[in-house]
């Protein structure tokens, strides 16, 4: 079973509600600072959420950044190394849809600091972001992350 | 200013890397200190790229480990650690202006091409790394232990850190010819850089200063510090991406200065930099007190054997050379936040017996090494030391 770290706030960092920190196994001992030893409503940033059948390696691939290739007219797509013609859009990929989340999960994330979802549960609200170049923001997809 | 501290690891403050650098504060007038403070190993990869504000030399991302949680100078378990297994991930990537990491172990395990241990990212100068260890036992093309790209960086400070076993390059500094013009700085003081660089991997190096456009510049020094090859304007010519242009002529200003450096100039792509440099010893073979030699010089470490590699410098019957052949540094440290006072084991250095490398030379090593030529029917290798007790002494 995998235990994801949420932001439960936006952060001064760039990370906001909702976007995956870290995963860990079930049983992770939760340190002094994060999720369930201090919840977003008694001042915590974090929350965590428990995924029974969810393996640790499936979460792993889908933490990372938000990266997309520049096109011309970006800065960085004249980069000297075409490997560095890409642009961080974002500090992750994908993000939990906090307002899709039921509300009584929400509650308890908000107030205990960790919840447990099904997989199936957290498949339907764990998006891909998308950098949208009109209006110059990250945005939430509809595109499932498993 | 403060130094705003938080313990990372299970049962601390914040249970991962992650976890402590999402939730650091603004930039302005305090130092975040993450202090990993278990014996855990965090296999993340994680980007320090911090707050919003503007980091300084008074206001920076400190990521270090809790004096009880340390290695002693040599991978392995027992301390906290970390180490990166996603593929096309870096293990740390240095995302903001006087970023300082310390006293830990990184090994990077990915197979993805182009991982590296650290990578350094555009304009994020003044970082510090010291007291580190950064390996990898992976075979994987383009892999550095640090990297910096074809960007502009001032000031990167390596200091009293081992890096081994990557294929292409231990330190690797890339100005190639895309059309644009950068500059790199750096300093490299009390370093060891071993199995870095293999035959037929574009750019392999020790130490990579890569300048292939007629207008860059790339100025490293080098102090202390064995292993420490340089491939200098080299031929070593990334031709894999056939969309660059990239000619084979090396041009730009690169400059490398220092002193007391040991290494092997066999090649004439190579130096080791600087001026009284010891540059006779050769490929290092392998046992317990190998070595490497050349006219009766030696470097004597512990163990280059794969796997249980062990940088201890011994002294030995036959001499070392890198004991006491370096040069004081205290007092001249590139950075304020460097103290060369100790070595990586944390032993006071000597101001006036100064050994090359990140280890002093352990005394230790002339007591074993004596024993070990007394009696010629004890084998070298590290089970029949553990079966006549010896082990544990070896590795005092």
């Amino acid at each position: 079973m995998a235990e994801i770290l949420f932001a439960a706030k936006n952060l001064d960092t760039g990370y906001i509600k909702g976007d995956p920190i870290s995963v860990m196994p079930d049983g992770t001992v939760w340190g002094n600072l994060d999720g369930p030893n201090n919840p977003p409503n008694a001042g915590g940033e974090f929350a965590v959420l428990q995924i029974p059948g969810m393996t640790v390696a499936k979460v792993q691939n889908h933490i990372g950044e938000l990266w997309e290739d520049a096109i011309p007219g970006d800065p960085e797509f004249d980069a000297p190394d075409p490997a560095d013609r890409r642009i961080r859009r974002h500090r992750r990929a994908n993000r939990l849809i906090w307002d899709e989340v039921p509300a009584q999960k929400i509650s308890n994330l908000l107030t205990f600091g960790i919840a447990s979802a099904t997989e199936a549960q957290v498949k339907a609200v764990y998006r891909k972001l998308a950098y949208n170049r009109t209006s110059g923001q990250v945005e939430e997809t509809t595109t499932e992350v498993f | 200013m403060a130094i705003v501290e938080e313990t990372i690891g299970t049962g601390q403050d914040r249970t991962t890397i992650a976890a402590w650098e999402a939730a650091v504060g603004v930039f302005g007038t305090d130092i975040y200190k993450g202090i990993i403070s278990t014996n855990d190993e965090f296999n993340e990869n994680v980007t320090l790229t911090g707050s919003t504000g503007t980091p300084s030399i008074t206001s920076y991302l400190w990521l270090t480990t809790d004096p009880t949680n340390r290695h002693s100078g040599v991978a392995g378990t027992g301390h906290g650690r970390m180490r990166g297994s996603t593929n096309g991930s870096h293990v740390l990537t240095l995302d903001a202006p006087f970023t300082r990491v310390d006293w830990l172990e990184i090994q990077q395990d990915s197979t993805g091409a182009s991982d590296e241990a650290i990578r350094v990212l555009a304009d994020r100068d003044d970082c510090l790394i010291d007291y580190c260890i950064l390996w990898t036992d992976q075979t994987v093309s383009d892999q550095d232990g640090i990297h910096v790209s074809q960007v502009d960086l001032a000031n990167l400070r390596l200091s009293n850190t081992i890096i081994y076993g990557f294929n292409r390059a231990g330190l690797s500094l890339q100005l190639f010819d895309f059309g644009s013009i950068n500059t790199h700085t750096a300093d490299v003081d009390h370093c060891a850089f071993y199995d870095c660089g293999v035959t037929g991997e574009n750019g392999s190096a020790a130490i990579l200063l890569e300048v292939d456009h007629t207008s860059s510049a790339s100025t490293i020094g080098i102090y202390n510090t064995w292993g420490a090859v340089i491939a200098v304007n080299s031929t070593f010519v990334d031709t894999d991406d056939s969309a660059q242009t990239q000619p084979n002529t090396p041009q730009g200003t690169a400059t490398w200065n220092g002193s007391n450096n040991l290494g092997d100039i066999a090649d004439p792509d190579e130096d080791v930099g600087g001026t009284n440099n010891l540059t006779s010893w050769q490929t290092a073979t392998d046992g317990v007190a190998v070595v490497t030699k050349s006219s009766g010089s030696w470097l004597v470490v512990n163990s280059v054997t794969g796997g249980s590699e062990n940088f201890t410098l011994l002294d030995t019957a036959a001499g070392n050379l890198a004991a006491g052949n370096g040069t004081n540094r205290q007092g001249s440290e590139p950075d304020t936040r460097q103290d060369f006072s100790i070595d990586i084991t944390g032993s006071a250095r000597s101001t006036t017996t100064v050994d090359i490398g990140a280890h002093n030379v352990n005394t230790a090593g002339k007591f074993i090494n004596s024993l070990l030529q007394s009696n010629k029917n004890l084998k070298t290798d590290d089970s029949r030391l553990a079966s006549t007790g010896l082990l544990s002494a070896r590795k005092i």
